[in-house]
């Protein structure tokens, strides 16, 4: 779902001032936002959402996001942002219609940038098998939402050890703390992995995951794996 | 058994010395020929069984200094002493079974990866040769597996027989570049010399799937991170761009520190995570390799300086034959 501009700007400005509350030190230099030629091609769309537009233009450039995720600058030439993809098997929409957006060291979340899912954020974990591509917010304003109310909840908290925001209180495991927070928290929305869990099994057949490709793992990513050589090869 | 035969053997010597300057005294001086020869047959007899009872206790004695100074069997004390090198041809090659076959299953181990690096050298165009210190190394490290994978902590053990090698290159099997998480592991296991030794266990992992293992002792995915106890670190405060590396691989059940050991870390480009994930799955899947099934991890320094790539194989009793293959270039 794209969201209304006003009500995404509301959403970043509420997480910003939580975070900083929180105690991380906020880095940032604006740009134009505007994404490169590139990006429709490597992507196949004809065009990119304003919402996600605005959101490159914030120019954030440090560890700002829970569990010291980044966001993602454009890619550019030689960068391997279709490789970066080759975990997300699976998806109810063109593996190819979504741009990474954050990472977050072993877990990628992206931007639907087509179709039905437009504007839709979807993460799946960078590890070996896992196989969790799932919906991790309807939007982007959901998702920022949900991570100001996890600092409200004290459940992502700043440390001076690595200087940015963490889930979990370095004790219990993070997983846990989240899923007694429900419903007040979505813990699919927070950096963590889960694949053990049954919430993330059901959220992946609410959101229209395909279970046989989930089932298949290994041979339904080497498809995939396929499929971005060949994107590759027809880009050259 | 070994130990009985050198005995005797080394028994038979002394006491035929013996009988050999016995018999060389009687027949040396010209006043002593000239005895009568009864008397002489006689004599000669008598110091026979003297010397030869005193040969037999030299015999002994030799024995029991062998047992003490050599308690296991004398041999090949693992495939570094192994008369083999990069440069036999091991189609030919008919000494597998010496040292009554302990060392079968690590030479085909040997063999596999000599052979393979070799196929990859010229399919791949590498720069890379098998240097004398670099064969010693391999072999050493083979050895060093092997005998984690039979549990031991010293010496040298040979390979049981079927079991799959994971050899990590600059390159995964798909050729992206992971040089630096290859890197890290050759460097977590001392360049070939586990430091401390107690990390030679690493070579010897067993799956486990979704790092379950390390889930079920309440560890969270991004521990070195989160976990009070594991702080500080090298990975704190690493930039964006780069991520937190670790070895043993989290799906082990070596992972964090349920070896007995933390886990070594190091920041490696964020970019290098996806084709190190891509690589163990692919491992997994196409050798075949369970959950909670033992695997050899067998880093080879050169290999990785050469920006050779990954591969793996299974040793078999039928042979050794690779399972994961890279792509073609």
């Amino acid at each position: 779902m794209l969201d209304d501009m006003g009500d995404l700007r509301d959403a970043v400005v509420g997480y910003r001032a939580a975070a900083i509350a929180a105690g991380l030190t906020w880095s940032a230099a604006a740009t134009s936002g505007e994404p490169p030629d590139l990006v429709h091609r490597l992507f196949d769309v004809d065009h990119v959402a304003e919402q996600l537009v605005w959101l490159q233009s914030l120019g954030w450039d440090g560890r700002l996001l829970p569990n010291g995720g980044y966001l993602l600058p454009w890619p550019t030439a030689g960068s391997e942002a279709l490789e970066s993809l080759a975990f997300s098997i699976g998806t109810p929409f063109g593996w190819r219609h979504q741009v990474p957006l954050f990472h977050f060291d072993f877990l990628l979340y992206t931007f639907v940038l087509a179709g039905d899912h437009e504007g839709e954020i979807w993460r799946y974990e960078i590890s070996p098998d896992a196989w969790d591509a799932v919906r991790a917010a309807t939007s982007l304003a959901a998702l920022f939402r949900q991570w100001t109310r996890g600092i409200a909840a004290g459940v992502v908290v700043h440390r001076d050890q690595t200087g940015w925001l963490q889930v979990g209180d370095g004790v219990r495991r993070d997983v846990d703390m989240l899923l007694e927070r429900m419903p007040d928290l979505d813990p699919l929305a927070f950096p963590v992995s889960m694949p053990e869990q049954p919430l993330l099994r059901a959220r992946q057949r609410e959101c229209g995951v395909d279970t046989d490709c989930i089932e298949r793992g290994f041979e339904c990513q080497e498809e995939l794996l396929d499929a971005i050589a060949a994107a590759r090869a027809s880009l050259q | 058994m070994r130990r009985i035969t050198i005995w005797i053997a080394l028994t038979l010597v002394v006491v035929g010395l013996a009988v050999y300057y016995q018999a060389n005294g009687s027949t040396g001086h010209g006043k002593e020929s000239e005895r009568p020869a009864v008397a002489a047959g006689a004599g000669a007899l008598g110091s026979f069984l003297v010397v030869a009872a005193a040969g037999i206790g030299i015999g002994i004695v030799l024995g029991l200094l062998l047992a003490i100074l050599f308690p296991s069997p004398i041999g090949i004390g693992g495939i570094l002493e192994y008369p083999i090198d990069p440069d036999t041809d091991f189609d030919t090659f008919e000494n597998w079974g010496a040292d009554e076959g302990e060392w079968y299953n690590s030479l085909k181990a040997y063999a596999e990866v000599i052979k393979t690096t070799l196929l990859l050298k010229d399919r791949f165009d590498l720069d890379f040769e098998w240097a004398n210190l670099d064969d010693s190394l391999l072999k050493r490290t083979i050895d060093r597996a092997c005998t984690a994978q039979r549990g031991g902590t010293g010496g040298s053990q040979g390979c049981d027989e079927d079991f799959a090698v994971y050899v990590p290159g600059a390159r995964n099997y798909k050729l992206a570049d992971m040089s630096q998480t290859a890197g890290h592991i050759v460097e977590a296991m001392g360049d070939g010399f586990p430091q401390p030794p107690t990390r030679m266990q690493w070579y010897w992992p067993a799956r486990s799937i979704n790092g379950q293992k390390a889930r079920d002792a309440g560890h969270n995915r991004n521990w070195f991170d989160t976990e009070v106890q594991f702080q500080p670190n090298v990975c704190n405060g690493r930039p964006p761009g780069q991520v937190c590396d670790e070895f043993p691989f989290w799906t082990t059940n070596q992972a964090v520190n349920l070896s007995g050991l933390t886990a070594s870390l190091k920041p490696v480009p964020g970019t290098e995570s996806l084709p190190q994930a891509t690589d163990i799955i692919g491992f997994h899947n196409k050798c075949r390799v369970d959950d909670n099934e033992h695997f050899i991890v067998l880093p080879i320094k050169p290999w990785v300086q050469a920006n050779g790539p990954s591969f793996g194989f299974r040793v078999s009793p039928g042979g050794a034959s690779v399972c994961m293959s890279p792509a073609q270039p």
